[in-house]
C-alpha cells in the first residue's frame, strides 16, 4: 500500500467529510495562496455540507429525498440547504436526531481535537501493551478445544441421521453452523494465524464448503460494519429495512450508500414495523435465509475482487457453494431423507436453530447510539459509543463464541477471540482513564434493551401514522417548518 | 523502512522517493479529491489508493469512507500487516 504514497502532511490532520457520506470538495487552484490552510476553518467547513446525507452526492436519481437534518453537530441547529427541494416531514424526527446527538455529547468525551487526539494516543499505547502483553498470539489449543466441539455436533448430526431422527439430527447440524460461524469470523479478521491467505482459506472452508455462505460478501459486508458502525445510512448491519429499523432516521427514506439504493419506507415496513419489537425474535429465525441471498448476490453478481491477492476467493468460493449443495442438498436432504415433509422440517429446524447467532450479532449494536458525532470523533470512541459488551460467565464463552467482547473486538477486531476477555481488563482501565463509558449488559438486559429500542421506534411509526392521518384530514402538512 | 534501505539506488526510485516526500497541504489534497482522487492519510503519508481501491480484499467501500480521513487507526486495526510494512506491496 505504501507504494501508493503520493507525499506526506506535516502537523495534525484534520479529516474531511468523505464524499461517499456527502462531502463537498472544492478545486484547488495552483496559484492561490496556501498558507492560511490550517488556520482557516472555513475551508474545513466547506468540505462539510450541512447535511451529512451523501444522497446528495449523486443527482440522478430522482427517488432519492432531500434531508434537511443532519446527524453530525456541525449543522445544529439544522436548516434546510436552500435552493433544494425539500419535502416536508414531521418535525418531531428532526428534534429525535437532534436530542439524540446532544445526548451522546452530553455522555462522552468532547470532541475537541486535542481531547480526541489524547484518546487516539492512549489507544495506541494500548495496543502495544496488548501487543507485548502477547495477546496478539493464538491460542492454538483453544482452538483445538473448539474444533472437538465441531466434530462432536457433526457427529452426533450425522448419527442421528442415520438413526432416522431427522429432527434431531437438523438440530445438531444447526448447532455445529452456529459454533462455525465465530471461527469463520475471526479468520476474517485474520485473527487465527494472522496470515492472509491462511486465514483466508479456513474461512473459506467454514462459511463456503461447510455452511453454504460466502466468506467474502461477509468481509465487504463487514469491513464497512466496522469502519462506520451504527451509522443509519451507512452501516449495512443495522439496515434491515422493512424488518427492523433501530433508527427513526430510517423512517424518511434513507439511502444506503452500501447497498447504493433507497430502504423504502413502503407500506409492508409501515406495517412490520409497527410490530418489530413483537416480530423480532420470529423473524430472525429466518436469519440464515438471508444470509444465502446476500451470499449469491456477492458471488453471482461478480461484487468480490477480481485482481490482487484476492482474485482467487471467488473461484474457490463459488467450488465450496458447489460442493456444501452437494453435501447438504444432494446426500443429505435428497438421498439420505425418504420424504418432503422430513425434508422441509430438517431444513427449517436446522436453520433455525441457529438464530441465537442472529440475536448475538444484532445484540452488540442495536441497543447502542446510532448518532454521527462526525468526522472529528476518534475512531476508539466511535466504537465504544456504538458497540456494546455482553457479561457472561467465563464457562459460556463458547456459546457466544467472542461476540460478546464485541466492543473490545471493535477496538482491536485482529485480537484472537480466546485472549478477549483477557483484553477486556485492559480496555476497561483505558475507558476509566479517558472517560468513555463502557456498555456492558448481561445477555438478558440486552435484549430487553434491544426490544425496548425496536419498541421505540415502533412508537415512532405509529406517531407518524396519526401525523399522516391527520394531514390528510386537514389538508396540510403538520410538520412544515 | 524504506528510508533506511540500500543507499545506492536508481535514478527513477530516487525520483519516486523525493516525490512521497512532498508536502501536500490540506488544500491542495482537498482540490485532488474533489477531482475525484481517493485520498486518505496514513501516518502522515498521504495515500492515493485509486489504482488499489480494485484489489483491495475488503471491498472498495471500506476505503471510500475513509476518504479524506486518517486512516491511521482503523488500518492498523483492519488490513493485513504485509499491507502496511513491506515498501512495494
Amino acid at each position: 500500500m505504501l507504494s501508493f504514497q503520493i507525499g506526506r502532511i506535516e502537523g495534525r490532520w484534520i479529516n474531511f467529510l468523505p464524499p461517499i457520506q456527502g462531502g463537498r470538495f472544492r478545486p484547488y487552484n495552483k496559484d492561490e495562496d496556501c498558507s492560511e490552510d490550517f488556520s482557516d476553518d472555513s475551508s474545513q467547513e466547506s468540505s462539510r455540507p450541512a447535511s451529512p446525507i451523501f444522497d446528495e452526492a449523486d443527482e440522478n436519481s430522482s427517488v432519492r429525498r432531500r434531508k434537511s437534518t443532519s446527524t453530525t453537530i456541525s449543522s445544529v441547529p439544522s436548516t434546510p440547504p436552500t435552493g433544494e427541494k425539500f419535502e416536508p416531514r414531521p418535525f418531531f424526527l428532526d428534534a429525535r436526531t437532534q436530542e439524540e446527538i446532544i445526548l451522546d455529547i452530553s455522555k462522552y468525551p468532547p470532541l475537541d481535537a486535542a481531547r480526541q487526539e489524547s484518546i487516539r494516543q492512549k489507544y495506541r499505547a494500548l495496543d502495544d501493551r496488548i501487543r507485548a502483553e502477547g495477546l496478539y498470539n493464538c491460542n492454538y489449543f483453544s482452538y483445538f478445544i473448539e474444533c472437538c466441539r465441531y466434530t462432536l455436533f457433526a457427529s452426533l448430526s450425522y448419527y442421528f441421521l442415520r438413526l432416522g431422527w431427522y429432527g434431531t439430527s437438523a438440530f445438531f447440524l444447526g448447532c455445529f453452523w452456529h459454533q462455525l460461524v465465530f471461527t469463520a469470523h475471526d479468520a476474517g479478521h485474520m485473527g487465527i494465524t494472522h496470515d492472509f491467505h491462511v486465514d483466508t482459506v479456513i474461512g473459506i472452508i467454514i462459511a463456503d464448503f461447510l455452511g453454504g455462505l460466502s466468506l467474502g460478501w461477509w468481509k465487504r459486508n463487514h469491513n464497512v460494519h466496522h469502519i462506520v458502525t451504527n451509522s443509519a445510512e451507512h452501516d449495512p448491519d443495522i439496515q434491515h429495512m422493512p424488518f427492523f429499523a433501530i433508527s427513526h432516521r430510517f423512517l424518511t427514506n434513507l439511502f444506503s450508500t452500501y447497498y447504493e439504493r433507497v430502504m423504502k419506507f413502503d407500506a409492508v415496513a409501515q406495517v412490520m414495523l409497527k410490530y418489530q419489537d413483537y416480530l423480532y425474535y420470529p423473524i430472525l429465525l429466518f436469519g440464515r435465509f438471508n444470509l444465502y441471498r446476500l451470499s449469491w448476490e456477492y458471488l453471482l453478481l461478480g461484487q468480490a475482487p477480481k485482481k490482487g491477492p484476492a482474485w482467487w476467493h471467488r473461484w474457490l468460493e463459488l467450488v465450496g457453494q458447489v460442493f456444501f449443495w452437494t453435501w447438504f442438498g444432494y446426500a443429505v436432504l435428497y438421498c439420505s431423507i425418504p420424504d418432503w415433509r422430513n425434508r422441509v422440517l430438517f431444513v427449517l429446524v436446522s436453520h433455525m436453530v441457529t438464530a441465537p447467532l442472529h440475536v448475538q450479532i444484532t445484540l452488540s449494536h442495536f441497543a447502542m447510539s446510532t448518532a454521527d458525532l462526525g468526522v472529528h470523533e476518534s475512531f476508539p470512541q466511535r466504537m465504544l459509543r456504538t458497540t456494546m459488551d455482553v457479561d457472561c460467565p467465563t464457562w459460556l464463552d463458547f456459546f457466544h463464541g467472542g461476540l460478546q467482547f464485541q466492543a473490545i473486538h471493535h477496538l482491536y477486531p485482529r485480537i484472537p477471540r480466546h485472549n478477549l476477555r483477557r483484553t477486556q481488563k485492559l480496555v476497561m482501565e483505558f475507558c476509566r482513564e479517558t472517560g468513555i463509558p463502557y456498555a456492558i449488559f448481561t445477555f438478558v438486559d440486552g435484549n430487553k434493551e434491544v426490544i425496548s429500542r425496536l419498541g421505540d421506534v415502533a412508537k415512532q411509526v405509529r406517531m407518524l401514522e396519526e401525523c399522516r392521518k391527520a394531514c390528510a384530514q386537514q389538508g396540510v402538512f403538520s410538520g412544515h417548518h | 523502512m524504506w528510508q533506511n534501505m540500500a543507499e545506492t539506488v536508481s535514478p527513477a526510485v530516487a525520483a519516486a522517493r523525493s516525490r512521497k516526500e512532498t508536502v501536500l497541504s490540506r488544500r491542495q489534497i482537498e482540490g485532488m479529491i474533489a477531482e475525484g482522487r481517493h485520498i486518505f492519510i496514513f501516518e502522515n503519508r498521504v495515500i492515493k489508493a485509486d489504482a488499489w481501491m480494485k484489489f483491495h480484499p475488503g471491498g472498495e467501500k471500506a476505503i471510500q469512507h475513509m476518504v479524506g480521513r486518517d486512516a491511521t487507526d482503523e488500518i492498523n486495526a483492519y488490513a493485513f500487516p504485509s499491507m502496511t510494512c513491506s515498501p512495494d506491496s
